[in-house]
């Protein structure tokens, strides 16, 4: 006999309605999700559950993720719901990674401020750097510096525009002049016109 | 007992109603007789899916929304547990898939779990009196149960997330063998009592 009660009558629950009612709180800072957005979200969200083994009923962790997101400076209403998506993804992996050793707001706290802070709103360095150092972090607990504080730190001695210019030799190195920038031109196009002539020889 | 419900009591099939998958089966059992429409088979559906919902918060102290499928099938399956320890007190199936229909799943949930906490707290109680009288000249297989098989069981039980866990232990010797679901821990635990019986200890109970 089928059975009428199983996990899968509940797995497939659209969420669309229920994000899209988070416009109310997004729209202060410029950002709107469309019902088409609303629709990928929605089977992005249970694409990501099924591909990490987790079962959610309701709207759960998109909602945390829509209302702190959304108050980022990097987001735009470009981009907007491809992070939403990336991240969504990211937190379901993390949480089957970590079997379940940390709470959904404080993995969410964490990854907005990496992503604020760490990734200055950079999806790819927070999808492959910062997932990867949450999740050896929430594993290890308190060995976590013992096994990995050297190999995990982030050279941030140079996220400033000053640092950035410094040499090894600790001295600042001025801004390029026209006459580099000149410089800079000519040679380039003279790798061209090098590199024209071969391809014509090739040919 | 009306006309009605006498026709409709003798269209359920017994062989199609299992005791270990009572709510499931009287589901669809009571769906195939036409008891049931589509919309009230998809009412009980939502009600578990929110019981199974509250479940998880309990679970994870509200802390998450989500969990792993393998322990989602876990409470879902404490969750049917625990309803059909209540149905099956009613000791009638079309009683049974009136209260299904009627009364929430929540309620259902609750009503099961307060009769398996109780054999829960019977079955720790006979426990230590049977610890405290157990045979000196016992068999492996019997120190094995009482020494490890059984702390780990009891210890471990949780009629909130796992009723429908078993203890899977035999004791030849005495004519014990599982597994068993808490309920019937209980009553083995009052048979190996009874063998136990006149054994003398000094503490009391």
């Amino acid at each position: 006999m089928n059975a009428l009660i199983t996990l899968e009558n509940f797995a497939l629950q659209p969420v669309d309605d229920k994000i899209l009612a988070l416009n109310e709180v997004s729209r202060e800072y410029g950002l709107v999700l469309t019902a088409e957005d609303a629709k990928e979200l929605s089977e992005i969200r249970e694409r990501s559950l099924k591909d990490n083994e987790r079962l959610e009923i309701g709207l759960g962790a998109m909602d945390g993720i829509i209302r702190r997101f959304s108050r980022s400076s990097f987001i735009n209403q470009e981009n907007y719901a491809y992070v939403i998506a990336e991240v969504t993804d990211l937190f379901y992996y993390i949480k089957t990674e970590t079997d379940d050793k940390v709470s959904d707001n404080e993995l969410l706290d964490e990854l907005y401020l990496r992503f604020e802070q760490r990734c200055r709103g950079s999806v790819d360095l927070l999808l492959s750097r910062e997932g990867e150092i949450l999740i050896r972090k929430i594993n290890a607990g308190e060995n976590y510096e013992k096994w990995f504080g050297a190999s995990d730190s982030v050279d941030t001695s140079r996220d400033t525009d000053i640092n950035a210019r410094r040499d090894d030799s600790g001295v600042v190195m001025p801004y390029l002049t026209d006459e580099d920038r000149n410089l800079v031109k000519e040679l380039e196009q003279s790798w061209r016109e090098e590199n024209e002539g071969e391809d014509e020889d090739n040919d | 007992m009306t006309e009605l419900q006498l026709t409709n009591q003798s269209a359920f099939q017994p062989e199609n109603l299992r005791r270990s998958d009572y709510t499931n089966t009287l589901a669809a059992e009571a769906a195939r007789i036409g008891l049931y429409t589509e919309d009230d088979i998809l009412a009980i559906q939502t009600g578990l899916m929110n019981t199974l919902a509250v479940v998880i918060g309990y679970a994870t102290k509200n802390e998450s929304t989500s969990v792993r499928l393998d322990k989602a099938n876990e409470y879902l399956g404490c969750v049917l547990y625990n309803c059909d320890t209540y149905l099956l007190t009613l000791n009638d199936p079309f009683a049974a898939a009136e209260q299904l229909k009627s009364i929430p799943m929540e309620e259902l949930y609750n009503r099961g779990f307060a009769i398996n906490r109780e054999h829960y707290q019977k079955a720790k109680r006979l426990f230590a009196n049977v610890r405290y009288t157990r045979l000196h000249d016992g068999s492996k297989t019997y120190n094995r149960a009482i020494d490890i098989l059984l702390p780990h069981y009891l210890g471990s039980y949780d009629p909130r997330f796992n009723a429908q866990d078993q203890l899977y232990m035999s004791i030849p010797s005495m004519g014990v063998k599982g597994p068993f679901h808490m309920d019937e821990t209980v009553a083995m635990l009052e048979k190996l009592l009874a063998v136990q019986k006149g054994r003398q200890s000094d503490l009391q109970i």
